[in-house]
């Protein structure tokens, strides 16, 4: 342990000898105006001659719409204008599908004919005063005529009768299916083999700031200005542009303060559209639409749910020939993203083991319930849940070590770059070594021992481990953009085509940047999105750990042009050869001697106002664009994938999936708890992670993603769930039902790491925004199983969360089948 | 609907405004007297991102309504720092990095304001029992934990 920077546990390995402002943990540029409450979250903005919107919202999980009557909520006095369905379905288009291709998407920002979910936007109003909007929308009356709900995703699929579209003719609306190596061959030579079924519930990271959105339409110029909090602002600007029929230069996107997204906040469509047609219906004043958390839990999206029925074939040695996967996936009421949680579990099918032989079989299925959106992940954490249970269990029925199962089993360190048997390429990894590491931390065989102790004296403590692969930096096909630009004053400001939330862009783009122009990264600014100024593409935004793939590749693509630019320049003011010329302190000098130096701002000022100063060849203005994608990483293409591909994905990457991942991080996690067999009470007692992000440009930044994501994880493992009864009512539309970790459940998290630099990288790195959200659903779950194991008897955790009720019952099971035998 | 003269002491300041009987503290302040910090993260006195001091108590604004605040005094994020320079709980919170999106910050920090009001020392067990009415998405909380630790001991310093 002494191979360390002090701060937290950072190897040194995992910054370059060459860094001078990377790799440190530098405090984020971005909290001072956030400690002072200068914030500019939607809500915050000084935006004069405002007018408020309500939403009214289904009652019905599955209603025909027979009529909607707005003439109650225009009588209301403050009101200014009402929408319904007709109103969407007379000027926009239908909500884009993002993956799935075979189905025409017949969904409106508001509902037309059918309501299909509780909380679907129906009618919406504009008022004065935002509490009159909310009076008002009590004056609609509309017309329902309730049909069966559709929950039961088991059901829903084969079910030949009782549609969420009736053109549809199905609600399974998505099915993949793939056979790699030889599954039967594997079954064969197998000695044995188990069969058991797990499930994933609905959750969401739940961002504490709602949706928020203010729209402006300028009847003039016929100019849509939207301010609002979403995260894929390439995405909306396709997609609005689509849904609209607006050319893409008319719309302008303003994205400041983002309150967390997690994905939730990547598409949202409903409250983006239902606010521009508003706009632009009230002579060009703004309007202002803010969520409120019933309706956030209600509509703004969640993860899709998932029922696993998982086979394995195994030698009594520990060693996995092959499984089979069934998996029914539950996405909602919604086309919009209908298919991603299915088709993200092929790019970690075999996680971190080497298991060639894989039957994969995954239906997703339409309900009534609250359309998917991704979330942390996306199918992500499902996979690695289905893997590290599935070991567990070989585990168990061979009364074989977990540590030493995975052993086994663990893709071997030597076989990198490693394809998966779906056609993914691993960059880089160690995970025997993550393992060890964390083995190490947690004193394994000891507590192994003191476990038996503790077990005499009837306290049951549980070690539960998860060893795991993420897949990060977004997809090998996406592009990023960035600006750069050194003012005439030289002042450096940086405008990206991600916004930041809550990500620390802001601090790791100066990083970047302060190490190849040799300033102080705090005199750089980070500008905020705006569709006018910043360079965006179809897949710009803050998702899928995107930031550490193109985001930084193009960054440093544009600081490296600006300062062989500004190099080029000072060379020539100082007469001296470029090779000579170094970069310091905001300074250009001629290597080994100080005095002769110009500053940027001299060098901006020859740039921009003495063309006579310019070396030859080279242009005025100091100003870098850099739009790419991640050169390093072609070997990380998928070319022969065989997923459906919606509109949304072909309008923004053209056909063929590209759902293969620039980096993959891996992670060890192990939990220690204690299960009060009385109560069925669940304590962590002690959570150990030992994650391989590779380099790390900023460890305080890295170690909170680390431990904000752990957090989530448990969460997800223990307490969250979105409850619908049969008739499609959200039982969980608040943090009063729907419960989040607090500062009174989350365990001291330890934290290490073990470095493998990613070769796809520039610079070496991997993502670290997902990740750690992945484990603690299946250590937990793992750990539990192991407190109780002495009970005897084959009695497994098969849903989460893993609430005390249902340990309780376990344990009870398990000791009353003692007891007979 | 009627509207009510509403006096309060916001960060040392006398500040009036009219407010619904329905008005709750947390959009009279922000609404009315265009303050920022307090935010709306739940509706359900869940989450905590509305904590304001109510006569040096915390509170969740969303829960209190503006015309029951009448006459009090209310400290907000916006009163901690001095001509800019911030207080050594806001430094704690910087220097802990106990902030991401920075949504639920202001909630946060009024929240640890009034557990080191209360105790100078407070002992991690007491910091986790008395911030766990509000929520945070991103951090994970062990880092504000730290930071309030931190900040005692700043203010001790401070103090000495």
């Amino acid at each position: 342990m002494s191979n360390k920077l002090e701060h937290n546990n950072i190897p040194l390995d995992s910054v370059s000898a060459s860094w001078k402002w990377m790799g440190k943990p530098l405090k984020r540029f971005e909290d001072r105006r956030l400690l002072l409450g200068d914030t500019a979250f939607v809500d915050d903005l000084d935006i004069p001659d405002l007018l408020y919107v309500a939403i009214l919202r289904s009652p019905y999980a599955h209603a025909k719409l027979l009529k909607v009557d707005l003439s109650g909520a225009l009588k209301v006095p403050g009101v200014v204008t009402a929408i319904d369905g007709d109103t969407a379905k007379a000027v926009t288009k239908t909500i884009p599908s993002y993956a799935v291709a075979t189905l025409k998407p017949e969904e409106y920002c508001l509902a037309t004919k059918k309501v299909r979910y509780v909380g679907e936007a129906v009618a919406a109003v504009v008022a004065t005063d935002p509490a009159v909007a909310e009076d008002a929308i009590e004056e609609i009356k509309v017309q329902y005529e309730p049909l069966l709900a559709v929950i039961d995703a088991e059901k829903a699929v084969n079910s030949k009768s009782n549609f969420v579209y009736d053109s549809f003719g199905t609600n399974a609306v998505g099915h993949n299916h793939a056979l790699w190596g030889n599954v039967d061959e594997a079954f064969r030579s197998a000695d044995q083999t188990l069969k058991e079924r797990i499930s994933v519930q609905r959750f969401s990271s739940t961002p504490l700031e709602p949706l928020a959105v203010i729209a402006k339409f300028d009847r003039f110029t016929q100019e849509l200005t939207l301010w609002c909090n979403a995260q894929m602002t390439g995405h909306v600007m396709m997609g609005l542009s689509e849904m609209l029929g607006m050319p893409t230069n008319k719309i302008r996107l303003i994205v400041q303060d983002i309150g967390g997204g997690f994905g939730i906040k990547t598409r949202p469509w409903r409250p983006l559209a239902i606010a521009s047609l508003l706009a632009m219906r009230t002579n060009g004043k703004p309007v202002k639409y803010i969520e409120d958390r019933r309706e956030h839990m209600m509509a703004a999206g969640m993860t899709a749910g998932g029922i696993f029925d998982v086979e394995v074939a195994f030698k009594n040695d520990g060693k996995i020939l092959g499984f089979r996967l069934h998996e029914i996936n539950n996405d909602g009421a919604s086309l919009q993203y209908a298919g991603t949680y299915s088709s993200m579990r092929a790019t970690l099918i075999n996680g971190s083991y080497d298991i060639r032989n894989i039957e994969w079989d995954s239906y997703t299925t339409l309900t009534n319930e609250c359309p998917s959106m991704p979330n942390r992940g996306v199918g992500k954490p499902g996979m690695v849940y289905i893997v590290e249970r599935m070991i567990e269990f070989v585990a168990q029925r061979l009364k074989m070590d977990p540590a030493e199962i995975r052993r086994r089993n663990f893709i071997p360190a030597n076989k990198f770059p490693y394809a998966t048997p779906s056609g993914r390429v691993y960059d880089s990894g160690n995970y025997p070594a993550l393992l060890r590491k964390a083995l190490e931390i947690v004193e394994y065989d000891k507590l192994r021992e003191k476990q038996a102790e503790l077990r005499k004296n009837g306290k049951y403590i549980g070690i539960g481990l998860a060893t795991y692969v993420h897949g990060a930096s977004a997809h090998s096909r996406e592009i990023e953009g960035i600006s750069i630009k050194i003012d005439a004053k030289g002042n450096i400001v940086a405008n990206s085509g991600s916004p930041d939330m809550g990500t620390g862009h802001t601090t790791t783009i100066s990083q970047i940047i302060a190490e190849e122009l040799g300033v102080n990264p705090e005199s750089i600014t980070v500008d905020h999105f705006d569709s006018n100024f910043s360079p965006w593409t179809p897949y710009s935004g803050t998702h899928a750990n995107k930031f550490s793939g193109p985001d930084v590749e193009v960054t440093l693509q544009a600081a490296k042009k600006l300062r062989a630019k500004v190099v080029a320049i000072g060379a020539n003011l100082l007469e001296a050869n470029p090779i000579d010329i170094e970069l310091e302190d905001g300074k250009i000098f001629v290597k080994g001697s100080r005095e002769r130096y110009k500053t940027l701002a001299e060098i901006a000022r020859a740039s921009y106002q003495n063309p006579k100063l310019l070396p030859e060849g080279v242009e005025p203005g100091l100003e870098e664009t850099a739009i790419g994608n991640t050169p390093l990483a072609t070997g990380a293409f998928m070319t022969d994938a065989k997923y459906e591909v919606g509109s949304m994905h072909q309008l923004v990457t053209g056909p063929g999936s590209p759902t293969s991942f620039m980096t993959y991080p891996s992670s060890a996690h192990v939990a220690v708890v204690e299960v009060d067999m009385e109560t069925g009470e669940l304590k962590i007692l002690n959570y150990v992670i030992v994650h391989d992000c590779g380099r790390i440009i900023n460890p305080l930044i890295v170690q909170g993603q680390v431990q904000g994501n752990a957090v989530h994880g448990i969460g997800v493992a223990l307490l969250e769930q979105f409850v619908y009864d049969e008739d499609g009512q959200l039982l969980t539309s608040s943090f009063v039902d729907y419960l989040k970790p607090t500062t009174c459940e989350v365990p001291n998290i330890i934290d290490d790491h073990v470095v493998t630099p990613s070769p796809r990288s520039s610079i070496g790195i991997k993502g670290v925004g997902e990740g750690e959200s992945l484990g603690p659903l299946a250590s937990l779950a793992n750990a539990v199983e192991d407190a109780i194991a002495p009970l005897g008897g084959d009695f497994r955790i098969h849903s989460l969360p893993i609430t005390p009720e249902k340990i309780y019952e376990l344990v009870k099971r398990a000791q009353k089948q003692r007891n007979r035998t | 609907m009627t509207k009510h003269l509403v006096h309060l002491k916001v960060n040392g300041e006398l500040k009036e405004g009219y407010a619904e009987p329905r008005t709750l503290l947390v959009y009279f302040l922000r609404r009315e007297l265009g303050l920022r910090s307090p935010h709306v993260g739940c509706d359900t006195t869940s989450c905590g991102a509305c904590t304001v001091l109510m006569d040096g108590l915390p509170v969740k604004s969303c829960t209190v309504f503006a015309v029951q605040a009448d006459g009090s005094e209310i400290t907000t994020t916006e009163g901690l720092s001095k001509n800019g320079k911030l207080h050594p709980l806001q430094e704690a919170f910087w220097e802990s990095h106990a902030l991401q999106c920075g949504y639920c910050t202001p909630g946060f920090l009024m929240a640890s304001l009034a557990i080191l009001n209360r105790n100078a020392s407070p002992t991690e067990e007491e910091i986790r029992r008395n911030l766990s009415g509000n929520l945070c998405m991103c951090t994970g909380y062990l880092n504000i934990i730290k930071a309030v630790k931190l900040a005692s001991e700043k203010m001790a310093k401070v103090r000495n």
